[in-house]
């Protein structure tokens, strides 16, 4: 994945911003409170282009597909990025050959620094008019690109082009959905799983090919770790926002209401909700009981997957992004009789599915007709399942086609490792809900904000989890009410 | 919260801290308590006694307060020269008994360091220079000349500190985009090229000014442009020499700025660089580090050169012959 912390760069800059410096403080509140750009310019800016297409209603011809047929070719495109290492290269690589094998299109790629820096210079863009064709942003960014109305809904040139998409993995174009009309196209996406040392698991007499399945067997299993000096924890326990969304999310518990987003727009956060409250409690009893290892909730630590590697703890979570350099943390031989393994989460009962979580392709509005269809035509070659494939070798990205699993790359990454196979497993379990399909929220980052005060008060200032919680919860229904009344949605 | 949980909060955080951190944070602690004692129970000995005792007490507190200064600078400098995998060792390492120096080859070519530095020196010196003359200028006005609004001008001068940076930042850049400065050095500079709070600073030492020198000057027949320069200027070095420094430090620092009013690398800056370094090389901590080394050398040079101008200024009286 991108810079191998996963979702973790998802959460971007915290409202404490760590940078003292003014102009990043104005970052910070443009990046939290989103809105400030967006309810500034909002759908006026989009007035002078070729004018947006509703974000509810399907328009085929706002995709632009006969411009392009008749535009002098190549048609030049703009696609804004965050892909780092290896994926970057990957990405150039594979874009040189798209710009190679057709002479309709020509693709100019632009990296951003990450995706809250990425979206805070797109909301500046929309006034400044630097804006790119196509982007990929983060999925907690849907809420807020559909309130812009700076986007054409991809379901326009799926409609256009009868493009079919019963390939993909329903709940990779599920949580980019939007009252039944798909705004953007998976692409880069990967979801939260167990990392754990398998040797651990041995030496404390557990079966190293059943990692638990249920919170409860977490903590049977810490128990039996801890008891016979395995590691020091059972489990290292990061206080990142994500990890607890997928937590609850496999729990069957929705993050906020209205159908997590889904029915109407969220006016209130489900943080205190029977099934949350048992992910806290869950959480407060392995710390209570010495059982976990409590590490911080900045988004770029890592101190739960080092806990791993010193024998610290045997288990965490993290985004599927990091096998790769996990693994080759390892693999440099400091720590000897450390493996890394990955399996699906547990959760509070088997049989529960996770969202995905990360990158998906938005086409511009701004963008002129002819460009909306090559952005398209690039966003569908990027799809393909020989690219999926290649991007899920290449790194830890969950290929969302059923049939890039069969190409012979992907057959051999997985084979080879299995640990890179957990994520599309894990993703293709379990029935599809309202609470694991991927939250709508507009100030996503405010509620995220206030779960990690929650968990950080839990932590470590010894709050109750029923007090956490409801701090929680409070906080994130502030971040909800004020997005909402900004953008006048209440 | 209740003095016993305030106790076992502390345990806890110390509890989760590395090993080496830990004992370096109770050496500290004790060194401070002996420094204090020290200085406490200096008052009460003989003279000679009480000026060395204070003295011991007052080195032993700087030297911990230097300690602590420097530890993260001096961490930043070891981890650079380890190995990636040396960085996240438990005990932590301390000093590199093989200092990798290819790190910061590695920073400096993979990261393109080189241009990006450039970019930030040019920004950051047109903005410097240019907050200090126009500082000067409008600090000048507001001291010695009369002129009508005078005071309403300066509190509207003023009042512009008041303002949020968030509440400027959408205006700011549709005026450069609308003058064509978007991706241009005219974008990343102008904006910050005059500032309320220079000139207040200023104005402020240009106050300080005894009257006597401005008689004197005025008597020798000096013109405004003489005086400022003979007189005033000298007079007020301490106070432009920090405006200088604070200038630098927050121009060089930039971050969002110049990312929204840059299109691609060619005119991006080092703290936008170093983001992309460290997003580039997770694995190898060593050259994140040295990267941060690489970028922050030129403010550490800059404090080294400038210090002894600052304290020299600072001392140096105004009224003298």
């Amino acid at each position: 994945m991108r810079n191998g912390t996963g979702p973790s760069t998802r959460t971007g800059g915290r409202r404490r911003s760590r940078c003292p410096h003014a102009v990043l403080a104005a970052a910070a509140v443009l990046a939290t409170s989103g809105v400030t750009a967006l309810g500034a310019v909002g759908p006026s800016a989009v007035a002078g282009a070729a004018t947006a297409p509703p974000s509810t209603k399907v328009v085929p011809s706002a995709c632009g597909l006969s411009a392009l047929a008749k535009a002098r070719q190549p048609v030049q495109i703009t696609m804004w990025h965050t892909m780092t290492q290896t994926n970057n290269t990957w990405l150039q690589n594979s874009v040189k050959h798209f710009n190679g094998m057709q002479h309709q299109v020509h693709v100019n790629l632009v990296q951003q620094p990450d995706y809250p820096s990425e979206f805070v210079k797109y909301k500046a863009g929309l006034t400044s008019g630097d804006l790119p064709t196509l982007a990929q942003f983060e999925d907690t960014t849907v809420q807020q690109l559909v309130d812009s109305h700076s986007t054409v809904p991809v379901q326009d040139c799926i409609a256009a082009s009868h493009y079919k998409t019963n390939d993909y993995l329903p709940r990779a174009l599920a949580f980019y959905r939007y009252h039944g009309v798909q705004q953007s196209m998976p692409w880069s996406v990967s979801n939260v799983i167990m990392y754990y040392n398998p040797i651990d698991f041995q030496k404390a007499g557990l079966n190293p090919n059943k990692p638990p399945q249920t919170f409860a067997q977490v903590t049977a299993d810490s128990k039996k770790i801890v008891a016979a000096h395995a590691a020091t924890h059972g489990i290292a326990l990061p206080a990142k926002p994500y990890v607890f969304e997928f937590l609850l999310a496999k729990s069957g518990g929705e993050y906020v209401n209205n159908g997590n987003g889904r029915k109407a727009r969220a006016t209130q956060a489900n943080l205190t909700s029977p099934t949350a409250m048992k992910v806290w409690n869950w959480w407060n009893q392995l710390l209570t009981s010495h059982l976990a290892l409590a590490t911080g909730s900045d988004p770029n630590n890592i101190d739960h997957l080092i806990a791993i590697a010193t024998g610290n703890a045997a288990m965490t979570f993290e985004a599927s992004g990091v096998i790769g350099p996990a693994e080759a943390v390892l693999a440099s031989g400091q720590y000897p009789g450390v493996q890394i393994r990955t399996a699906p989460l547990p959760a509070l009962a088997t049989g529960g599915g996770v969202p995905v979580g990360d990158g998906s392709l938005w086409i511009s509005a701004h963008a002129s007709l002819a460009q909306r269809a090559a952005a398209w035509k690039l966003i569908a070659y990027l799809d393909s399942p020989e690219q999926q494939a290649s991007l899920a070798a290449e790194g830890g990205y969950v290929p969302i086609r059923r049939s890039a699993t069969k190409l012979p790359v992907l057959v051999q990454r997985w084979t080879s490792d299995p640990n890179y196979e957990v994520g599309y497993t894990q993703l293709t379990t379990g029935t599809l809900s309202n609470a694991n399909i991927g939250s709508l929220i507009g100030d996503y980052q405010g509620v995220r904000n206030a779960v990690a005060d929650g968990l950080e008060q839990m932590v470590a200032n010894k709050m109750s989890p029923k007090k956490a919680a409801a701090f929680a919860e409070n906080e994130a229904n502030t971040a909800i009410e004020n997005y909402n009344s900004r953008i006048g949605a209440n | 919260m209740s003095a016993e949980h305030g106790t076992g909060t502390v345990a806890t955080a110390l509890g989760t801290l590395a090993p080496g951190f830990r004992d370096f944070l109770v050496g500290a602690g004790i060194v401070v308590v002996a420094g204090t004692v020290l200085l406490v129970l200096s008052r009460r000995a003989s003279p000679t006694h009480r000026r060395q005792a204070a003295l011991v007490g007052r080195y032993l507190l700087l030297v911990v307060l230097a300690v602590i200064v420097l530890f993260p600078l001096y961490i930043t400098v070891v981890d650079s020269l380890l190995q990636p995998d040396q960085v996240v060792a438990k005990p932590p390492i301390l000093f590199p008994t093989h200092p990798q120096w290819s790190s910061y080859a590695t920073a400096w070519t993979q990261g393109h360091l080189g241009r990006y530095l450039l970019n930030s020196f040019v920004v950051t010196g047109v903005i410097v220079v240019g907050e200090l003359v126009t500082s000067i200028a409008a600090a000048y006005a507001f001291a010695f000349l009369r002129f009508p609004f005078r005071k309403t001008l300066f509190v509207v001068f003023l009042a512009t500190m008041m303002v949020p940076v968030e509440v400027t930042f959408l205006t700011n850049l549709n005026t450069v985009v609308s003058l064509g400065w978007y991706n241009t050095y005219f974008g990343l500079t102008i904006p910050f090229l005059a500032t309320g709070f220079g000139a207040f600073l200023v104005r402020q030492a240009f106050l300080g000014l005894p009257g006597d020198l401005r008689d004197a000057a005025e008597l020798d027949g000096a013109n405004h442009w003489q005086f400022l320069r003979e007189v005033a200027l000298p007079v007020a070095r301490p106070a432009v020499a920090a405006l200088g420094i604070f200038s630098f430090f927050s121009a060089f620092g930039q971050y969002l700025w110049p990312l929204i009013v840059t299109k691609d690398d060619r005119l991006r800056t080092v703290t936008i660089g170093l983001k992309f370094l460290a997003n580039s090389q997770l694995n190898n901590f060593n050259v994140i580090f040295a990267g941060t080394v690489l970028a922050a050398l030129p403010l550490f040079i800059l404090l080294v050169v400038f210090e002894k101008q600052l304290v020299r200024g600072l001392t140096a009286g105004a009224v003298k012959g």
